[in-house]
């Protein structure tokens, strides 16, 4: 009797490896492969004690069998035979050998390097468009060794960063609490306000496992969004409010807080002794600072007088009033303003004076939502922190405070991102709940260093508070000519200079300044060389047209391409590396990072073949070797993998695997070596163990302490403050950027400047999005819905739409297959479910979809899931769903002081004609 | 007979959705078997009153036959077809099997041994009741497990046989005319079957049946009860009081209460079957968040409550 | 005795289809054949309105209506309570489809693959023509567990003897185990949480129990 379908009969192995298709990963699995063909993905048992989330695989994992052995994937290297490029253009792509694809690429960047690296306006011939947060680079081998021996590069060419990720967050949290993704502490947190963010469909395999283990144990979660997505679908409650009115509601949570609790019910100590609370601010709005150490002035109750912040036995005045003898104060530049007998406030008071504006009554007409929720929510919060209570981790005693708020994108990215990430860390503050057990806590940095440990990152800077890499707006060294085209040090600042800062500027200006040039800039060019890999922007980012019209113009790309899409399409040479399964690598796993991955160990895991490489493929490894050798690069590449730019130090205090730097080494030795030193890293040169030995295990952690995780305790050990709630050093800095623009002639970027305050305000945000259809030559009352997105689980950052079985799961989740609407807006419109819409943006952009009907939307609101619209690739391109990524505007006055746009628009809807019934528009 | 998955978007759904497993192949077994048995009871149970027609036991017979045939055209492995005789412990349609092993030799054999013919309702009978079992065991069809489904399809089958004899009496009976009591059965039968039918549908429609096979009922009530019921039965009268039509009347009376009867199965097999669907008691609690109702999509009362 | 069950806690779900892609692998399941699979359930009127992800298949009943109606007896209970098709016997008459009220079964004729015509490496590997024709359905993975028990594992515990869907499962929402056994996994989580079952009424005593809350 046969009662279990067949598993293949044929000699069986597991292969540990691991898929980091997204930033919520790496995720440790086993591949079952019968007979060398990959028959089944599942999770690697033997990691579940190491793993925080037992090991499990995410769904997108499972994918990874149809996508190697994809009948549409790309498996010889392809060159273009038409030189048109459009949209409508056939690339007449045609097969060629490794060595022709090779001579080609190599041929052109030999010419840039004779001719120089960086074009007559300044910036870098080559650029490189990778994709999100990361990812590609735990695929692309020793790229990174070239790309570091290469020179100038613009990496500025984003697929999505700044408008498809946490942007504020990313900046504020490191400059606050070096968190660049911030999250709760969950599985102790009892309370969560979630605003926006979509933990259970963008946290992967962590982050859904986290939350329903808070859930398991009682953690009550506030899901704050205009429609009820996964997340709102897994919360406790759903408070429906108006997009981009969060910082209202968050403001107004901070003025229950601080004017109608009681004042014992805020952590009153943290307030005083860990943050910028008591530091006493002038009348020019800075801080009053000792004549003779210039050092920031507190009040001390204990002797009753001024005193600088770091006098030993003061007791901080955290609330009042002070007259201060003499201090002085500094702007911007070379503003220093001198006081006698001036009166000092204390920034706590400023602050409480502030929020005070912003009641719950005042919030609810603008976030439409109830002022009972939202004292309910306030109080509710303030019942769960637990304020004085301590908790017990690894023999430490550290505070206990269950209490948390997440900010999802949009909430977090454009106009009002800001604002919400500072009134979120305030919320944290006011009860002590920052970067402490049960609190809102960081995940890791990107901008500070060392990045492989964010403790480390807490060094003492200026008045008492954590060192910064700002960009630097002092006459002298300000950057007052953009070194890449998106001109991130130029104006941003707290973008800083890290290799991950050129995709944390302005990246949509990389596009965008290469047709409307910006007044008293150098004029942004086209690069002579585009490198992609694991990137569509031509899907993934917004204004996809205007993204398409600008690859079209690109004089020669490079794709390394899996199967055609939408970006390939312009490409031409199409390289085929082997993938996920196919190729060779080693990631860095544990510890924590984005985007709740808490591990309490770290070390790391191999990406190994699972299957013989289809095709011509090639390692990636190998393939950077062959681009070093060819372009002459090769020493240089070589003493860049020996220095570990691919990931690993191949040289320690007592190992030495580095390799002879004037030969070409294979895929192979060059991860030998690397999983030897990775072996001595992680137990001070005890263990050396080969890539053999690797390949059998999979992984190798050491201990990592819990402690780790929670920032509060290295700040109290350095003694050193948040820098909140008052923003001194950035409104400096704020001002001196406008200093500096101005003198130059710059004036486009006024608007942004008034982001920089020292107290966050109100602005009336949905209005940004308003006043532009009025620039777009619209009338608001045109555009009368929203139309936002949300990730989907299936596809989030996963380049994964080829992939038939994701097509396929990922229907049952309501929204994959049209535009999602409230009943109401519908009947409105006159159409009903399954009908088709056309959906119009101010910059008259059009896409069309079927209504799906949902009760779990507001009715001013149109829900678009993830990013389809596809045209050239494969499989996806049939799917006729829309993406808002069309309809979305690229624009200087949409885009806010960190560089950063939200993923919303305002749009018209109306029912389709018996025209419009096709696949678009 | 296909449940095949359809891949890519608008899945099937949460509410009831019609099953697509047996379509007018699987009907056809139903109309066949249910028409051809009520003819062989009728033409059986006339011969207690001496009624005796080769033709009409052979219809009923064929009719029987190509009911099965229609399904054999449905099985997805029509090799292994006769293992439908192991299931007889619980499955009416392996007893249907067998039924039909018994009434196939048993009508044959009347065909040329006129006395059997009054055997031939038994197993007629058995086989139009394994019928309505088969329709009635299926847990999956809200429209089918109702226990009003038992005396619709036989009912039905009586109607559509007596309709049937109806019809063929100008060509199987010498006199061209059917024996006086078969207009009165279908009559009776009619009449049975219009009241269970009432019943059947004021049940559905009343919460029963998924919201979406109800309509289909509702939707099909009219013309079935004016085409396949009151006309046969005003045919009937008509033909009483003016004999110069009677037999063209009776035998239309008849084919409108075959082709009710046709209608009525295609239509409960093929399109008023919308299954089950999915529904849940209660929405659970969401951490320390409250539970809260359930819901039943697709039917009347979607609370679940 | 024993009575394997599913436990599938609602509170946990997110709906997040790995159950889905799991058992995909696990039974080489032609593209749209889930054996389990996660529904979007959507309750209530803006603004007050509730998601929940219900995951599904069939519920090895404890009176499957499949079983009742199976003129060639492939569809079976085992002592243990699993529903089993044999597929050899089983003639695809479909009769066992409009039987289960949990829209549980499958019928697939010709071969299928994902992408269209051609069958990739690892469905030609897998490619098992018994399932052509036949009725197809959730086996509780009976592969795994009768494996795990002839080694001394522990179904429900031990990986290599849980169904593949509750193996994946991210948020633990899934439970395998022995609700004869008053101290198994599942009877604990019944002991501690309120549940129902879907479609009860039917008398179909179907054995994946949903939680909703908890009892305390």
């Amino acid at each position: 009797m046969s009662t279990a379908p067949t598993k293949g009969s044929g000699r069986v192995t597991r292969v540990p490896t691991y898929c980091y298709q997204c930033v919520a990963g790496p995720d440790l699995l086993t591949v079952k492969v019968v007979d060398g063909v990959a028959t089944e993905v599942e999770p690697n048992f033997a990691a579940a004690g190491y793993h925080p989330a037992e090991g499990k695989v995410c769904v997108k994992a499972f994918g990874l069998i149809q996508k190697s052995y994809s009948p549409h994937r790309i498996l010889t290297p392809m060159k273009r035979t038409n030189p048109k490029k459009g949209k409508d253009e056939d690339p007449g792509f045609v097969p060629i050998s490794w060595d022709e694809a090779m001579g080609l690429i190599a041929d052109k960047l030999n010419t840039i390097r004779a001719e120089g690296l960086v074009d007559q306006a300044g910036y870098p011939k080559v650029a490189a468009s990778f994709g999100g947060a990361g990812t590609p680079t735990q695929y692309m081998g020793s790229l990174p060794g070239f790309l570091s021996a290469w020179g100038p590069i613009d990496f500025g060419f984003g697929s999505g960063q700044g408008v498809k990720c946490y942007h504020s967050e990313h900046l504020y949290g490191e400059l606050w609490h070096r968190g660049y993704v911030v999250t709760a502490d969950t599985p102790r947190t009892k309370y969560i306000i979630s605003c926006g963010s979509n933990i259970e469909a963008s946290g992967g395999v962590c982050g859904v496992y986290r939350h329903a283990e808070a859930r398991a144990g009682g953690a009550k979660r506030v899901q704050v969004e205009p429609h009820l997505s996964i997340t709102g679908a897994c919360s406790a409650e759903w408070l429906p409010i108006k997009p981009k009115t969060d910082a209202a509601f968050l403001f107004s949570l901070l003025n229950v807080m601080i004017h109608e609790a009681k004042r014992e019910a805020l952590d009153l100590p943290f307030l005083r002794d860990r943050t910028s609370s008591p530091y006493l601010v002038g009348p020019k709005g800075f801080y009053l600072r000792d004549p003779e150490t210039g050092k920031p002035l507190i009040w001390d109750e204990a002797c009753g007088k001024a005193v600088p912040h770091d006098t030993v036995g003061a007791i901080p005045a955290l609330d009042g009033r002070f007259s201060v003898p003499a201090a002085f104060e500094l702007g911007a530049d070379d503003d220093r303003w001198t006081h006698e007998a001036v009166t000092g406030v204390t920034a706590f008071t400023l602050f409480a004076e502030h929020i005070a504006q912003y009641t719950p009554e005042w919030a609810a007409d603008i976030c439409d939502i109830p002022v009972k929720r939202i004292r309910q929510v306030a109080t509710e919060y303030l019942d769960h922190a637990c304020v004085g209570q301590t908790i017990e981790i690894e023999g430490k005693t550290l505070p206990y405070r269950p209490v948390a708020v997440t900010l999802g994108k949009t909430v977090n990215n454009g106009w009002g991102g800001a604002e919400c990430c500072w009134a979120r860390t305030m919320l944290a503050v006011v009860v002590g709940a920052l970067e402490v057990p049960g609190g809102t806590i960081g995940t890791t940095i990107r901008i500070n260093r060392p990045v492989s440990n964010r403790l480390e990152s807490v060094v003492a800077g200026p008045d008492g508070f954590m060192e910064y890499p700002f960009n630097p707006t002092d006459r002298e060294t300000w950057q007052s000519k953009p070194s890449i085209r998106n001109a991130y040090r130029m104006l941003v600042p707290l973008s800083a200079n890290s290799s991950w800062s050129p995709a944390l500027g302005p990246t949509q200006f990389s596009y965008l300044f290469l047709d409307e040039p910006q007044e008293h800039m150098p004029r942004a060019t086209l690069p002579e060389f585009l490198l992609v890999y694991r990137t569509n922007p031509v899907i993934s980012f917004w204004d996809t047209d205007r993204i398409a019209n600008a690859l079209a113009r690109f004089p020669f790309t490079v794709c390394f391409a899996h199967t055609r899409d939408e970006t390939n399409h312009f490409a031409d040479i199409l390289l085929p590396d082997r993938t996920d399964l196919e190729g060779l690598q080693m990631i860095r796993i544990g510890g924590t990072k984005f985007q709740e991955q808490y591990w309490d160990c770290q070390g790391f895991a191999l990406r190994q073949p699972s299957v013989p490489p289809p095709g011509e493929t090639r390692d990636f490894t190998d393939i950077a070797t062959e681009l070093s050798k060819r372009t002459g690069l090769l020493e240089k590449y070589n003493t860049a993998v020996n220095r570990g730019a691919h990931g690993v130090p191949l040289k320690g205090p007592t190992w030495d695997f580095t390799l002879p730097v004037d030969r070409e080494h294979s895929a192979e030795t060059i991860w030998d070596a690397s999983c030897k030193a990775a072996s001595a890293e992680l137990t001070g040169g005890a263990e050396t163990h080969g890539l053999e030995w690797w390949k059998e295990k999979g992984f190798r952690t050491v201990p990592f302490s819990v402690l780790n995780w929670f920032l509060t305790p290295t700040m109290v050990e350095k003694g050193l403050r948040y820098e909140l709630p008052y923003q001194e050093r950035l409104t400096r800095i704020g001002m001196q950027l406008g200093n500096r623009l101005h003198e130059i002639g710059i004036t486009w970027w006024d608007t942004q400047l008034h982001e920089y305050h020292q107290l966050p305000e109100w602005k009336d945000f949905p209005k940004y999005w308003e006043d532009h259809v009025v620039e777009c030559g619209g009338k608001v009352e045109d555009f009368p819905f929203w139309v936002v997105t949300t990730r989907s689980m299936q596809y989030a950052w996963g380049s994964n739409m080829h992939i038939p079985l994701m097509r396929e799961v990922s229907s049952h989740i309501k929204g994959h297959d049209g535009v999602v609407m409230n009943p109401l807006a519908a009947a409105k419109l006159g159409v009903k479910e399954g009908e088709r819409i056309v959906i119009t943006s101010p910059i008259n952009k059009s896409v069309a979809g079927r209504v799906v009907l949902s009760q779990g939307i507001r009715p001013d609101t149109v829900l678009m899931v993830s990013q389809f619209d596809h045209w050239a690739t494969p499989v996806a391109k049939d799917f006729d769903v829309p993406s808002m990524n069309k309809l979305t505007a690229m624009s200087v006055s949409l885009t806010d002081a960190t560089g950063s746009g939200a993923d919303l628009s305002r749009v018209a809807i109306r029912k389709a004609g018996p025209d419009e019934q096709g696949r678009r528009s | 007979m296909t449940n095949e998955p359809e891949v890519g978007m608008r899945h099937l759904g949460l509410a009831p959705w019609l099953q697509t497993a047996w379509d007018l192949r699987a009907a056809g077994n139903f109309v066949g078997g249910g028409s051809g048995t009520g003819l062989l009871i009728i033409t059986s149970l006339g011969a207690f009153g001496g009624l005796y027609s080769r033709g009409a036991i052979l219809v009923g017979l064929v009719l029987v036959g190509l009911g099965l045939f229609s399904v054999f055209l449905e099985i997805g492995r029509p090799l292994r077809a006769m293992n439908v005789l192991l299931g007889g412990k619980r499955s009416w349609m392996t007893r249907e099997a067998f039924v039909a092993a018994v009434l196939f030799p048993l009508g044959t054999a009347a065909l040329v041994y006129p006395d059997l013919a009054k055997l031939i309702w038994v197993p007629a009978l058995a086989y139009l009741y394994c019928q309505a079992r088969i329709l009635e065991a299926s847990k999956g069809i809200p429209t089918w497990r109702s226990p009003l489904i038992l005396p619709l399809i036989l009912t039905t089958g009586l109607a559509e046989g007596a309709g049937i004899l109806l019809v063929l009496a100008p060509m199987a009976f010498d006199s061209a005319t059917p024996p006086d009591w078969a207009a009165s059965a279908l009559i009776a039968a009619l009449a049975a079957r219009i009241f269970v039918w009432m019943t059947y549908r004021r049940r559905m429609v009343a919460g029963e049946a998924p919201v979406e096979a109800a309509a289909v009922l509702v939707a099909f009530s009219a013309p079935f009860t004016l085409g396949g019921n009151i006309i046969p039965v005003v045919m009937v009268i008509g033909a009483g009081l003016e004999p110069s039509i009677a037999v063209a009347a009776l035998a239309a009376a008849g084919l409108a209460a075959m082709a009710g009867g046709w209608m009525l199965k295609v239509t409960i097999v093929t399109k008023a079957a919308q299954n089950q669907g999915f529904a849940i008691k209660h929405s659970p609690a969401r951490g320390a968040g409250e539970p809260g109702p359930g819901i039943k999509p697709g039917w009347t009362d979607s609370s679940n409550t | 005795m024993t009575k394997w069950a599913i436990v599938a806690d609602l509170g946990r779900c997110v709906g997040c289809q790995t159950c889905t892609t799991a058992c995909r692998h696990a039974n080489a399941t032609p593209p749209g054949v889930q054996y389990r699979k996660v529904l979007d359930m959507e309750v209530g009127t803006y603004p007050d309105v509730r998601r929940v992800f219900v995951p599904v298949g069939c519920m090895h009943c404890d009176e499957p209506p499949c079983r009742d109606v199976c003129p060639t007896t492939a569809t079976k209970k085992r002592a243990d309570g699993m529903v089993t098709i044999d597929y050899d016997i089983c003639i695809g008459c479909g009769y066992c489809i409009v039987a289960c009220p949990y829209q549980a079964r499958y019928k697939v004729s010709k071969p299928t693959f994902a992408f269209k015509g051609e069958a990739t490496a690892n469905e030609t590997k897998r490619f098992d023509e018994r399932l052509l024709g036949v009725a197809q359905k959730c086996t509780f993975c009976v592969d795994r567990v009768d494996y795990g028990l002839a080694n001394n594992l522990t179904p429900g515990i031990d990986p290599e003897a849980t169904p593949a869907c509750v193996n994946a499962c991210l948020s633990k929402a899934l439970t395998f185990g022995d609700t004869d056994n008053p101290d198994s996994n599942v009877s604990t989580l019944l002991r501690q949480y309120k549940s129902f079952r879907m479609h009860e009424e039917l008398g179909t005593g179907p054995n994946i129990h949903y939680l909703w809350e908890s009892e305390d």
